[in-house]
């Protein structure tokens, strides 16, 4: 008789914290939802400056696919019907030959339309770094200049401090002329990308 | 008999004449009103059918090809949709100094009050941020087109309305509007101008350009509809200076002793792609 009162007892200890434990989790649910919202996107507290207006061109790789884009697939798809008749090694041949050249042309029309390097402050891994910011550095820099780099104006507003590391206290290693940063087991170099100064994954420096 | 036979005519003739001279100065009114009602309705009327708004796009972009020195100072604003959906406008003020055939400086200052500066000095294309204290530097074949594309299209940095620079501005306008019309005749923003309305095949756009020998743009509104939201570049021209006093210097760049040189982020990218371009796309998803 007690052994099933403490049994059942116990049952409805665990429902409770069991309901407890699914209400609170939706509660959480619901107030990060809302927190998202008020917090401009969850991004962190940041936002977000990137998009294609931001490259004022007067292409948008975004609005491809309902234009050329489209207008371009659908001669493609013409021109693998004509070619159906032939062999098939050579009907993908051209058509394959025929997109690139199509967008070749399409690319070259439509040279402002920022593709953007989609790299966040910390962003994509881009691999073989090593050679790339050797060449890119490969040329001895300018003489140092006694007097910086002059803007003709006063900035209107107090400006920001520098772009942060990738990590809090990373191990920096110069090598050939890059300062490398090391964050864990993670190589990071800083290249200049369309928003200013970024960090990007990379290979280990030289040596390493 | 005979008299009244002579009279009768006689009344007959003056009858008629007075009937006649009746009619002549009704019909003279009549055509007086036309011609009066006529010249008002002409007076109230726009004169004449609208201009050509593609001929005026065109005059302006070729006007601006054909500069070959100026300086501008360019109010831009641009909105970022964020991942909630609302829209945040970004506000930066951007100094051009041109040069043609080849030597450009730009100097930017984005509303959280970083500034950077591009110049282009004929051999070498230059990017500088003052903030982080780096620069990157290309080098630079062919004069201010060729540089233009290739900082934008390859090394894929901003210049936003880069196309209004290229001296072949007309051309690349010409390819690429696909439709344009004319809106109305207007001094709202200062001066007389022409507001027009186009499309390329991606971007929708407004343009108001100046009346007159100078066919300046004064302001510029591009809508991408393709895009989430629907995002706006806006850009308001302001000290136009056709004859500006372009010194060596200001297209020297010169970076400060305490400034790193980075490399541009593109080049490490097409690096990657083009070496490894499995581990780059496999990179590129982290």
């Amino acid at each position: 008789m007690r052994s099933r009162f403490w049994s059942a007892c116990c049952s409805v200890v665990f429902a409770l914290a069991l309901l407890g434990v699914i209400s609170d989790d939706a509660g959480a649910q619901r107030g990060r939802a809302g927190g998202g919202r008020g917090g401009g996107g969850g991004q962190g507290g940041g936002l977000s400056r990137e998009g294609p207006a931001a490259n004022g061109g007067l292409s948008s790789s975004a609005g491809a696919g309902s234009g050329q884009g489209a207008q371009a697939r659908g001669e493609n798809q013409a021109a693998r019907q004509q070619s159906a008749a032939g062999a098939q090694a050579s009907r993908q041949q051209y058509a394959s030959g025929a997109q690139a050249s199509r967008q070749e042309a399409y690319d070259d029309q439509h040279w402002d339309q920022g593709k953007g390097l989609a790299i966040a402050a910390t962003g994509a891994a881009v691999a073989g770094t090593v050679a790339a910011t050797t060449a890119a550095t490969a040329a001895p820099p300018p003489p140092a200049a006694a007097q910086p780099a002059q803007f003709a104006t006063a900035p209107a507003t107090p400006p920001p401090p520098a772009p942060a590391p990738p990590c809090a206290n990373p191990t920096l290693v110069p090598a050939g002329g890059v300062t490398y940063s090391k964050c864990g087991t993670t190589w990071y170099t800083q290249a200049y990308g369309d928003g200013g100064p970024v960090y990007v994954k990379s290979a280990p420096p030289p040596g390493s | 008999m005979p008299y009244r036979a002579i009279e009768v005519p006689r009344e007959g003739e003056r009858l008629m004449g007075a009937r006649t001279n009746w009619r002549g100065w009704l019909g003279a009114a009549l055509c007086a009103a036309c011609v009066l009602l006529g010249g008002l309705a002409e007076a109230q009327a726009p004169s004449g059918s609208p201009p050509d708004a593609r001929a005026l796009l065109l005059s302006m972009a070729e006007f601006l090809g054909k500069t070959q020195q100026l300086s501008v100072t360019v109010h831009t604003a641009y909105d970022a949709i964020q991942r909630s959906g609302q829209k945040v406008e970004w506000n930066e003020v951007r100094t051009l100094a041109l040069s043609r055939p080849s030597r450009l400086r730009m100097e930017v200052e984005k509303s959280n009050g970083a500034r950077s500066l591009v110049v282009f000095d004929g051999k070498e294309i230059s990017a500088y941020d003052e903030a982080g204290r780096v620069y990157a530097q290309a080098p630079q074949a062919g004069g201010i087109d060729e540089a233009l594309v290739h900082f934008v299209r390859d090394l894929r940095m901003r210049m936003p309305l880069a196309a209004l620079l290229l001296s072949r501005a007309r051309t690349d306008l010409d390819r690429r509007v696909q439709s344009v019309e004319y809106v109305e005749k207007t001094g709202i923003l200062g001066a007389v101008g022409h507001h027009l309305v186009g499309r390329t095949d991606t971007v929708d756009f407004q343009v108001w350009i100046a009346d007159g020998d100078h066919p300046l743009p004064q302001r510029i509104v591009l809508t991408y509809p393709g895009a989430p939201g629907q995002p706006q570049f806006r850009a308001q021209f302001a000290a136009w200076n056709l004859a500006p006093e372009l010194s060596d210097s200001l297209f020297t760049f010169t970076p400060p002793a305490d400034a790193s040189r980075i490399p541009f982020a593109a080049a490490l990218a097409q690096y990657g792609r083009a070496t490894t371009p499995a581990t780059a796309k496999k990179g590129g998803k982290q």
